[in-house]
Parts: structure tokens; C-alpha cells; sequence
């Protein structure tokens, strides 16, 4: 129920982004943040309820990895605005994640009970990976949002977003940012998802399916990708121009990864 | 108490009888004698920058147009006649919101630059090391400073640049955010090139490098900086190093290539590259703004920059004026009870006197001496004093703005409620 909630104030929190981004006025502005605070806050506690009712933290459904992931991308939005001070450093982050959660509304948790999916490496590999998607999405918007201002920069068009929108610099270390803290997040994600392989189940078929092995493949070349990236990046440097394409390129690895579990293991 | 101004500005007077009406700050004492030597005039501040001069007086009673201009234009260096010709004049409320408009910018040269807001506050200083300020001027001056305060939060008169040279800097946050700890090379020492290097300044860039085919002159604006200056060959030698590059020769031909940038941007790893290029004919080749991680602007972008700035502006003129509109009227309201003041002041002064007089005998013929015994009868009496003006205080500050007949019972029966206490 908290969820529907949450789902209607990120809607609401977007309504007023958008109006502002035409307007641009403070109150406005503080009427997305307050929605976008009750959105988390409501996400989090639908989050925490379930866990408290189940008595532990189930990830088994595709509904509850979203569920994570609008609250880690709204809690990114957030921090975002209001560390750099500007109001649209999020701006793809918040239709993202009211995105994430309408669809989350739609899906019905499948009724899966697997001792495969309790146990403690898959609480600590899910979140890891959810949070790590989020900032990999988060450094994926950083580069849109770097592409779209440089083309207003060079194309001298001095509209609403050459006005709205961060300087290249700003979206550029928010990519920077994004794109370490989503590789460390993934490392440990992936690090621990090979503890739970290790473990012997009753019931594996799961595991012994050949959607989970297709699964595992991407997800290992999703965090190779960003593994290469940010190797490049450190040995041979990479200017903000060439960081925003990395990152673009990146997450469409990782949305690889996701299409391929929602179409050969939830379904 | 009326508020008066006579002023000229940019608007009604050419720079020769601006000049002559000038006021420096060493003439500031001898002009506000003058002006108190007209006993009309209670209260003065005198305003004067480079765009402008004008003349703030407060007169117990009313005064005509007329008037004022006799009272300013007598000792003025221009005459009367010309200060007729090249002045406006304003009284009362009018005065009022032009004091304000001034202090927002909203009657600059410039709309809304803010520099006048401290050019305002600066005249009340003076005006007050003069003696010219009493409880008139000093509330409107709380008021004037106040009401700029919330002009300039509430709208957005001083945001977007409207100058070339302020766009530029202003374009290259854009690319940069801080400019903290980037360096800009600036090609020329003409007038542009040191109103760039100012804004570079104030918006705290790194470091300033400055190239000029005259190497003395280019030393004289590096120094001013704190930055340094190279010989006009070797500028491209140090390309690679800057982030930011300014340019303003009078070269008829372009004296930065595509070539040199290419070779450049190869050297700092395609790192972002920022070119302004205010000259006419231009300075730099069409080209560089077609290599990646580039951006190359113009004058006509500068004023296209500027130009839509001071549209955006010009509406936020308006909500100004409305905000300011609102609150003079408010104050005009709160001034009214200015008037009261002095009648208050009396009225307590004679009770004062009468208490201490009473004590005084009474102390005298009780033989009382001592002080303990003393102070505590001050306190009893001016309690009692107080109490009993606290009613009519207040009713004074009330009805003194009402312009009703009374008759002196019902003036004394409002002063001190009776008809309540019946």
C-alpha cells in the first residue's frame, strides 16, 4: 500500500519538475524535492514492512529488485540536487525512477519459495547489484544529459536547457562519481553471487536452468564492460566527452543483463 | 514631512551637465550646508555616481516643484535654468518609490547591476556624517535598503549577464562551473580584453596569462591580475595549458588557427577548450569551433547571450515595480506615525519633569535621604507615569493619521478610552 504511495508521489514529484523546468521558479522547486522526499519515504517503508512481515529480505521477484532500484535512483536524485545546488543535475533520474515503480506496480510477485533464494549471499548480491544498476543508470542519465548540453553548447541554442541544465563539468564529475561507486558496487555484487553458486541446494533447478546460465554470462560481461572502462579511464585517461559515451555504452550492457533475466528466469 | 527629489541621470542629461553636477565626497559637507541654509529643509541625502545626481530633501510642509528646484538650483554650477531643462522632480510618494527603484536598479543604465545599492547606502553614510539624517530618512533608508533586498530575491532583475564581457565569463561556467583553478589566456590588452580579465577575476579564475603584440602593455594587464604576460610569437606554445582563451586584437586576419588549437587539444588529451572571440574582424579561424571538445563563440553570440538576458530582465522589471508599489505603500502608512514622535516625546518629557519635581519637594519635606528610599519612590512614580501614558501613547499613534473632526472631549475620550471604562 506504502508503495502506491510512493509510486503517486514520484508521479507527483515529476509533474512539478517539468512545470518548473518551464517556469524555474523556488517554490516549485521545493514541491518536487517535498514529493520526491514522501516518494523515498514511502518506497522505503513499503521496503522495510515487507521485510519485517516476511521476517527476511526476498528479492525472488522482479517487483521487489524494483522496487529497490526507483528508491535507490530517487535517493540519487535527491542527493544530487541537493549537493551540486541545482535543481536539474537529476533531471532524467526522477522520470526514471517513477518509471521503474509504475511497472513495479504492475507486476505480480511469482509464488517461488527455493531455499536457492534464501540464503544470506543472494541478500547481500541482490542489493549490491540493484544499487550498482542505479548508479550505472545514474552515470548512463549523466551522459545523455552531457550530450544534450554540449549540442545546445555547440549549436549556441540559448533556451531552456543551455539555462536549466548543470555545466559540462558538473554532469562530468556526477558521471565520474556514478560510474566508480556503481563498479565497486558491482564487484561485490558479483563477488558475492559466486558464494551463492558455491552452495550445494536441495532444489537447483533454478540454479541448473539455462535462463540463470545466460544470466550469469551478462552479468559478468556487464561488469566486465564498466571493468574496461574504468581501466581504460585510470592507464590512458578519457576526457568528459569520451567518459559520457563510455558510461552510455556501458548501461545498455547492463540493461542487457536485466531484459535477459526478466525474459529467462522471472517469466 | 514630504520627501522631494531633484536628480538628472543618464536619461535626461548629457555627461557635461552630469559632470558639472557631480558632487565629490570632499564637496559633500559644503553642499549639505548649503542646502540647510534654506530653513525648509529638515532632512537631506545627497546621491552621486557617474550616472547620476540626485538631491533628497525632506520639508516639514509641502513644497512645489518649483520650489525644490529654487532650493537645489540656487547653488548649483549649472544654473537653473539648464537644471530645469536636464532635471526630474518628484515629491512625496513618487519620491518615495524612486528612492527605491534607484537602489534596485531598476532606473540604471544597466538594469538591475548592483553596484547602486551600495552607491545608495554610501550616500546615507555620508548624509549622516553631515547631520543630515534624522527619523525621516532613517527609516526610509531602512526601508529603501529592505525592500531593494527582496527586489533582488524575489526577482530575478540581477540575474543573466547583459554585458559582452560578463556573458563570456558567465558562457564559460557553463562548460567549467567554477572557474576555481582554470586558466585563461587572454589575446589583446585593448579595453574588452581588461573588462573580460575583470569578470575572469571576480568570478575567481586561476590563473590569467595575457598576449599582446605590445609585450609592455600586456605586462601592465597581466600585473594588475596577478598573472603573466608572453610575447605575442609564443602564445601558441602555451595553448595546450589553458582551458579558457579571450580574444580581442585588432589584427585584420585570424592569429588563431585550426591548426594550432588541433595541435593544442592533441596535447591536453581533447580536454574541454573554451574560445571567445570578441573582435571584429575575427580573431579565430571558423574552423576551430568544428573540433570536438571546442566551443567557439563570437560577438554576435555574446549579443545574442545579452540580448536575450535583458528581455528577461525587462519582465522581471515589472514584477519589481509591482513589489515595490505594494510596499511604499506600506511605508507611507508607517511614516504617518512619524509625526507623532515629537508629540510623545513632549508629552512624556513634561510628566518626567513634573514627577521629578514632585519627588524632589516631596523628599524634601518627609527629610528623606536615603538613596535606597529615594529609588524606590523613582520607581514607584515613573511606573505610575508610565501606566498612565501607556493608553494615550498609543492612541496618538493610532489617530494621528485621522483627518475626522472631534471635539475636544471626544479627542480626550479616544486618547484615554473612557468610553470604554463607562
Amino acid at each position: 500500500m506504502a508503495y502506491d504511495h510512493a509510486v503517486m508521489f514520484y508521479i507527483i514529484s515529476l509533474m512539478f519538475l517539468l512545470v518548473n523546468f518551464y517556469f524555474n521558479k523556488p517554490f516549485l522547486q521545493l514541491f518536487t524535492y517535498i514529493f520526491a522526499a514522501l516518494a523515498i519515504a514511502s518506497n522505503a517503508l513499503q521496503i522495510f514492512w515487507d521485510w519485517q512481515h516476511a521476517g527476511i529480505m526476498h528479492f525472488y521477484a522482479l517487483e521487489d529488485v524494483l522496487m529497490l532500484l526507483s528508491l535507490s535512483i530517487g535517493i540519487f536524485y535527491l542527493i544530487l540536487s541537493l549537493r551540486y545546488r541545482k535543481p536539474y543535475v537529476g533531471f532524467f533520474l526522477l522520470p526514471i525512477a517513477t518509471c521503474v515503480g509504475i511497472v513495479s506496480l504492475f507486476l505480480t510477485p511469482p509464488p517461488i519459495q527455493s531455499s536457492v533464494l534464501e540464503n544470506r549471499w543472494l541478500y547481500m548480491h541482490i542489493p549490491f547489484a540493484v544499487i550498482g544498476t542505479a548508479f550505472f543508470l545514474t552515470a548512463f542519465a549523466a551522459g545523455i544529459m552531457y550530450f544534450v548540453m554540449e549540442k545546445q553548447l555547440k549549436e549556441k541554442k540559448f533556451g531552456r536547457i543551455f539555462d536549466r541544465f548543470p555545466p559540462l563539468a558538473v554532469i562530468d564529475r556526477v558521471n565520474n562519481g556514478a560510474l566508480y561507486l556503481g563498479f565497486a558496487f558491482y564487484t561485490v555484487a558479483i563477488f558475492a553471487s559466486s558464494g551463492w553458486a558455491r552452495f550445494k541446494f536441495d532444489d537447483s533447478e533454478i540454479l541448473d536452468s539455462a535462463g540463470f546460465k545466460i544470466k550469469v554470462v551478462l552479468s559478468f560481461a556487464a561488469w566486465l564492460v564498466f571493468g574496461a572502462i574504468i581501466l581504460i579511464k585510470g592507464k590512458f585517461g578519457m576526457n568528459a566527452r569520451q567518459t559520457a559515451l563510455a558510461s552510455v555504452i556501458g548501461f545498455l550492457s547492463v540493461l542487457a543483463t536485466y531484459i535477459g533475466v526478466v525474459v529467462f528466469i522471472v517469466r | 514631512m514630504q520627501l522631494s527629489v531633484l536628480g538628472l541621470n543618464h536619461n535626461t542629461a548629457p555627461v557635461e551637465v552630469r559632470e558639472k553636477m557631480a558632487v565629490s565626497a570632499d564637496e559633500l559637507p559644503q553642499m549639505y550646508k548649503q542646502i540647510f541654509s534654506d530653513p525648509r529643509v529638515h532632512e537631506a541625502v545627497i546621491l552621486s555616481t557617474c550616472n547620476r545626481v540626485e538631491y533628497y530633501i525632506v520639508t516639514v510642509e509641502p513644497c512645489e516643484e518649483d520650489e525644490i528646484l529654487y532650493m537645489i538650483g540656487i547653488g548649483c554650477q549649472v544654473g537653473v535654468s539648464l537644471l530645469r531643462k536636464h532635471s526630474y522632480i518628484h515629491c512625496g510618494t513618487d519620491a518615495v518609490t524612486h528612492m527605491v527603484r534607484v537602489a534596485s536598479g531598476l532606473d540604471s543604465l544597466v538594469l538591475g547591476e548592483p553596484q547602486i545599492f551600495g552607491q545608495v547606502k554610501e550616500a546615507f553614510r555620508n548624509a549622516k556624517r553631515n547631520g543630515a539624517v534624522r527619523a525621516y530618512l532613517n527609516r526610509m533608508e531602512q526601508f529603501a535598503l529592505k525592500t531593494t533586498k527582496k527586489v533582488r530575491t524575489d526577482t530575478g532583475i540581477s540575474e543573466n549577464a547583459v554585458s559582452i564581457s560578463y556573458a563570456a565569463v558567465d558562457l564559460a561556467k557553463k562548460i567549467f562551473g567554477s572557474l576555481d583553478g582554470h586558466r585563461a589566456l587572454i589575446i589583446g590588452a585593448g579595453e574588452m580584453c581588461e573588462l573580460a580579465a575583470e569578470h575572469l577575476d571576480g568570478a575567481g579564475i586561476g590563473h590569467i596569462t595575457v598576449t599582446n603584440r605590445t609585450l609592455s602593455k600586456a605586462e601592465d594587464l597581466a600585473l594588475r591580475f596577478l598573472g603573466d604576460a608572453v610575447p605575442f610569437d609564443k602564445f601558441q606554445d602555451i595553448l595546450s595549458d589553458v582551458d579558457i582563451v579571450i580574444s580581442s586584437t585588432g589584427a585584420p586576419t585570424a592569429v588563431v588557427s585550426t591548426e594550432m588549437v588541433k595541435n593544442a587539444m592533441k596535447k591536453r588529451k581533447r580536454a574541454s577548450m573554451f574560445f571567445i572571440d570578441i573582435a571584429v574582424p575575427r580573431d579565430i579561424e571558423q574552423g576551430v569551433g568544428d573540433l570536438e571538445n571546442v566551443y567557439l563563440y563570437d560577438i554576435d553570440d555574446l549579443k545574442q547571450v545579452v540580448e536575450a538576458n535583458r528581455k528577461e530582465r525587462e519582465n522581471e522589471a515589472v514584477k519589481a515595480r509591482e513589489l515595490i508599489s505594494g510596499a511604499v505603500v506600506r511605508f507611507e502608512r508607517s511614516i504617518e506615525t512619524l509625526t507623532a514622535d515629537p508629540l510623545i516625546v513632549g508629552i512624556r518629557n513634561k510628566a518626567k519633569n513634573a514627577t521629578g519635581e514632585e519627588l524632589t519637594r516631596f523628599c524634601r519635606k518627609q527629610k528623606i535621604e536615603d538613596p535606597e528610599q529615594i529609588a524606590q519612590l523613582t520607581y514607584m512614580l515613573d511606573s505610575a507615569m508610565n501606566k498612565m501614558l501607556h493608553m494615550p501613547t498609543k492612541n496618538i499613534k493610532s489617530y494621528i493619521a485621522d483627518d475626522r473632526k472631534y471635539t475636544m472631549a471626544e479627542a480626550i475620550s479616544l486618547l484615554f478610552n473612557l468610553k470604554e471604562n463607562r
